[in-house]
């Protein structure tokens, strides 16, 4: 019994307090912002709401469940309707006055959407018990407010309650016009969410008003008009969901090949046709859109998320696509500056490693050579000159070295300073190939003099340069 | 010459300068809730005007005839209702068998039919006895105000929805509900103080 | 930023960001109040000490009003940036000398608290409060608003509307109304320039706010955009549809001249977080105020429908910013841009060579002895290499 209990005050709480049809889901505003002027006309709409409420929902719980959803809006009409009269022509004959202030809303009250959004919700759903507490739950809550604003507005507007004049000093009038029962309705909204935080804190009111789809979308084109859902009553049963959510999943991928894949669409008539304008775009905003899934949050339904890049790139201004951009491309340049930097202190340090070896192999292989043209020396020309023959090979094989040690250096130097923001980094591999061929063409080499090792050394400048492009477009390619 | 401008200047005056959804708060709601779904826009304004135009031209060529205008109010009250169901039944039937629309402009049709603004436009009519093309010149300036009201609408929803510095307390229907309320009172000031049918 | 969302390590209630942001508006409202000494000092000239107390009390229900209601709603207070202040000040500059002190309480009441602080703070404010404290008062109030007094004696006291003590005056709006043309004559167009017409307080002496005008033109380029957009529309409007049978030209001073309509179009009507983004939305933005406002003149039920206008332009605000970009403004951003990236990159630079130089050095103490011999042996043979070649 406790549990029963517990839920019916739950729903009580639900539907009269947290989802306030007025307060929270901005149903039925019309007769409240407009005629709830004084506590008579309040008490008077508030009675013809709740009986047509409670009355329409309990036949729709029983009688019109099966019906289809567009043959229950008449019907909804014109019980409205039957009620009303019933209760226009009793008022009309205890309070003429009133009622005549009350003027048309009263027939009006007929067509109130609270009727029929809470009777396509709840009463087409749930059985006779649950009806009835939702029925009765939701009429209290509306009668609150009707009573509450009339009340205030009484008070403000004309200085008096329930017809006795108070005798206030200032009477602001313009709170009986629609503007005023608005913003009474606002700041009590404003009240009773800050009690709803107190109270019930793991609550949130703001849920029964959603605003996702605005935050999501534009006022959009007739093509995505056309082709969007309506679900006013939160209508589950809806066959075409299935089939558009399948479609909607395929979108991705064919928009961003560009121009025929949507007149392909545009040809198959069933495939809802959505923003079909990406011929019209830049590469650029192709490439923004493709990134943009990333970043957004995975809760949002994945047709909404896909819908979004290609929007925001079509409809949102150069502006901020070229910032996107540049920032996209700023961050690109930075993380690239970070890797460059770190391959400069590896290319540095096995540099200075493949220079020291270059260093040893040349003077060895000087030292060899020396040795072998000192022999052959020693072997072709006659004991009186041994000396010079060996200095001039050791000397030359002291300049090769030098002649090599001063083109490495002079690369690696270069190298540093090449290292300017426009060129990009070349790949590990290639740059430890680089001193390694350096120092083998130079070995290779010694015996030519300074200028041509220079040129040289810019022929291999050149041909790392050419080196890094390839592996620029290549980084370029991975990337997008 | 004189039938157009008299249709355009009720027009004009019923859209813009009367406009009934900040004036009267006829359709405040429906204009708020369509507001928060920008997609919708379009079609169900289509059919609003269509509705109202159509429905405040049947009651007022209804009107016409001597015994309805003996009826007294009660009967009016279910008089115009009664078109209404009609015309939205004819419009369904049409707009199902012959166009053979999917399910969800149907539901469209279904909340644009039955609707405060739709209904307000015949008591409106016969409140300020309104000739045949009076009443339509209203009946398509009520469906083109709903259209103004409801974009006007739209824009402060995406306003409120990107501004982070509104306080807790106000966030989501609370600044909703004033912002109209400040638009209201800016669309009162052509007229004074509202009409009070 | 709410209380409950501050970093609360450093228990700091005013992050340097929100600090920035109060003095960046509280310079603002600084210079609209140095804009607003002019018509404050005719204002106090014409119609003596009632002038500065109503001004006073507006001043001091607005800022008690932001107070309280913001610790109602547990915002942050934002007092410090003036803006209430300034709302106060255009509020009662707007109302004539005749009102009673309720109704500017009134109007100062509704305008912070049901247009200001339920959307946040003065830079997120999604409508003018003063337009919306105003309006609300001429709808509620409209024969306290428009009854303007006749510009007293030097000495006398304004007599409160609805007091034997007050005498009505005519003022331009309301010859407007009646078709009643100013007459030629140099002295009345003197008058009217210096203030010397019934009219509302601060809105009257036309030089004052022609000063101020220029003053937003050299200062706030944005504000004077839409100022003079709204401007030109309404002196184009009132040149095509004139209200007086003597001239053109006389009925578009006699419309820019009578009202409130220059006052709100220079101090009301550019507020600061309301000003569309782009040159264009601009345009747009003042050009429907100001078209909106003539249609109100000329069709609505009160004389004075400038503050209605600058409702609704706020709301199509938005729409506003949905403009095109003008190539000079495009040139503009890209100009701005570029600078930065190159000033950016210059620093980046000197970062890198800095790190260069602080790595060479610690790679130098790292390994003294190899560095050494591999400077050593050219340095070395340099010499003899030289002398070889040579």
């Amino acid at each position: 019994m406790s549990d029963r209990n517990r839920k019916i005050a739950d729903g009580i709480r639900n539907s009269a307090l947290i989802q306030n049809p007025v307060l929270f889901e901005a149903i039925g505003i019309a007769p409240i912002a407009a005629i709830a002027v004084s506590l008579k006309t309040a008490i008077i709409l508030a009675v013809a709401s709740c009986l047509e409420l409670v009355i329409i929902e309990l036949f729709t719980c029983l009688a019109l469940k099966k019906a289809k959803s567009y043959f229950r809006m008449p019907v909804y009409a014109a019980l409205g309707m039957l009620i009303n009269l019933p209760v226009f022509m009793f008022f009309a004959k205890f309070t003429p006055n009133e009622t005549l202030n009350v003027g048309i809303f009263l027939p009006l009250l007929a067509v109130n959407s609270l009727i029929a959004l809470h009777c396509e919700r709840f009463a087409v759903k749930n059985k006779m018990k649950d009806t009835f507490v939702d029925a009765i739950s939701a009429a209290a809550g509306y009668a609150f407010v009707l009573l509450l604003v009339g009340t205030a507005r009484e008070i403000l507007g004309s200085g008096t309650i329930y017809s006795v004049d108070l005798h206030l000093p200032v009477q602001l009038t313009g709170l009986l016009a629609p503007f005023g029962g608005l913003l009474l309705v606002g700041f009590l909204a404003a009240a009773v969410k800050g009690l709803i935080a107190k109270r019930y804190p793991e609550e949130d009111p703001e849920k029964a008003f959603s605003l996702q789809e605005i935050s999501e979308s534009h006022v959009g084109s007739f093509r995505t008009l056309a082709q969007s859902e309506f679900n006013p009553y939160d209508d589950t049963e809806d066959e075409d969901a299935p089939r558009v959510k399948r479609e909607k999943k395929e979108k991705p991928v064919k928009e961003k090949h560009g121009k025929k894949k949507t007149k392909q669409e545009k040809i198959k008539k069933e495939k809802p046709k959505k923003s079909g304008k990406v011929s019209k775009q830049k590469e650029k905003p192709d490439i923004v859109a493709a990134e943009m899934p990333q970043s957004v949050p995975a809760a949002s339904p994945a047709a909404k998320t896909e819908e979004r890049p290609v929007r925001r790139a079509r409809h949102e201004d150069d502006d901020y696509l070229l910032e996107f951009d540049e920032m996209l491309s700023e961050l690109d340049s930075y993380k690239k500056k970070q890797h460059e930097k770190a391959e400069e202190a590896e290319k540095t340090a096995e540099a200075a490693k493949e220079a020291e070896k270059a260093e040893k192999d040349a003077e060895k292989s000087a030292d060899e050579t020396a040795e072998k043209e000192a022999e052959a020396a020693a072997q072709e020309a006659s004991v009186g000159e041994p000396a010079p023959a060996e200095e001039k090979p050791k000397r030359k094989a002291k300049s090769k070295a030098k002649t090599e040690s001063e083109p490495k250096k002079k690369t690696t130097s270069k190298a540093k300073s090449e290292d300017a923001p426009k060129k990009k980094a070349a790949k590990s591999e290639t740059a430890t190939r680089k001193p390694k061929k350096k120092a083998e063409d130079e070995s290779a080499e010694a015996a030519q003099p300074k200028k041509p090792a220079k040129k040289k050394a810019e022929t291999t400048k050149k041909s790392t340069s050419k080196a890094k492009t390839p592996a620029k477009k290549q980084e370029g390619g991975d990337e997008k | 010459m004189s039938i157009l401008g008299s249709l355009f200047s009720t027009a004009l005056f019923a859209c813009l300068l009367q406009n009934l959804i900040f004036t009267g708060a006829y359709g405040g709601d429906e204009a708020i809730r369509m507001a928060a779904k920008p997609k919708q826009l379009f079609p169900l304004s289509a059919f609003i005007v269509y509705l109202s135009t159509v429905v405040s031209l049947i009651c007022v060529l209804l009107e016409q005839s001597a015994r309805v205008r003996a009826l007294n109010t009660y009967a009016h009250a279910a008089i115009f209702v009664g078109v209404l169901i009609v015309v939205y039944l004819i419009t369904l039937l049409f707009v199902k068998v012959v166009l053979k629309v999917k399910k969800r402009t149907v539901r469209r049709l279904g909340v644009a039919a039955f609707n405060t603004l739709v209904l307000a436009v015949p008591f409106i009519n016969y409140r300020a006895a309104y000739g045949v093309l009076e009443a339509v010149g209203t009946g398509i300036g009520a469906g083109v105000a709903f259209v103004v009201a409801v974009l006007l609408i739209n824009f402060g929803l995406r306003a409120i929805d990107k501004n982070e510095q509104i306080p807790k307390a106000f966030k989501g229907t609370p600044a909703i509900f004033i912002y109209v309320a400040i638009l209201s009172l800016a669309f009162t000031g052509i007229v004074g103080r509202g009409i009070n049918l | 930023m709410r209380t409950e969302e501050l970093p609360v390590e450093t228990g700091q209630v005013f992050t340097p960001e929100i600090k920035a942001e109060i003095g960046h508006t509280r310079k603002y409202m600084l210079e609209t109040l140095a804009m607003l000494a002019a018509p404050i000092i005719m204002a106090w000239y014409f119609y003596g000490g009632r002038a500065p107390r109503l001004m006073v009390i507006s001043v001091l229900t607005a800022v008690l009003c932001e107070f309280i209601g913001g610790h109602l709603i547990k915002s942050l207070p934002t007092i410090r940036d003036f803006s209430a202040v300034i709302t106060g000040l255009l509020i009662a500059l707007c109302l004539p000398a005749s009102v009673p002190v309720w109704v500017v309480v009134l109007a100062s009441a509704f305008a912070i608290l049901a247009a200001k602080l339920p959307f946040g703070n003065a830079r997120s404010a999604l409508f003018s409060p003063a337009a919306a404290g105003l309006a609300f008062v001429t709808i509620c109030f409209s024969d306290y608003v428009f009854a303007y007094p006749a510009i007293p004696e030097s000495g006398a006291q304004v007599g409160v509307y609805g007091t034997p003590t007050f005498t009505a005056g005519m003022s331009l709006s309301q010859m407007l109304l009646q078709s009643t043309s100013m007459g030629g004559d140099a002295a009345n167009y003197l008058d009217i320039l210096i203030g010397d017409i019934p009219g509302a307080m601060g809105t009257g002496c036309i030089i004052a706010l022609v000063g101020a005008l220029l003053y937003s033109a050299v200062r706030r380029r944005k504000a004077f955009g839409v100022t003079l957009a709204f401007l030109v529309t309404c002196a184009v409007y009132a040149f095509l549809f004139p209200r007086i049978m003597t001239g053109r030209l006389q009925s578009v001073f006699m419309e820019l001249s009578g009202g409130m309509l220059l006052f709100a179009g220079i101090l009301i009507l550019p507020y600061e977080g309301l000003l569309p983004k782009r040159f264009y939305g601009r345009l747009v933005y003042g050009a429907a105020a100001g078209l909106i406002c003539m249609l109100f003149r000329t069709f609505g039920t009160f004389e004075e429908g400038v503050v209605f206008a600058i409702l609704i332009a706020n709301a199509l605000c938005g729409v506003c910013d949905k403009m095109p970009v003008s190539r000079w403004e495009r040139k503009a951003h890209a100009k701005r841009r570029r600078l930065a990236r190159e000033v950016q990159e210059e620093k980046e630079q000197e970062e890198r060579r800095a790190q260069w130089l602080e790595a060479d050095a610690a790679a130098t103490e790292q390994d003294p002895v190899e560095t050494t011999e591999a400077k050593g042996t050219p340095e070395t043979d340099g010499n003899e290499g030289g002398g070889a070649h040579v």
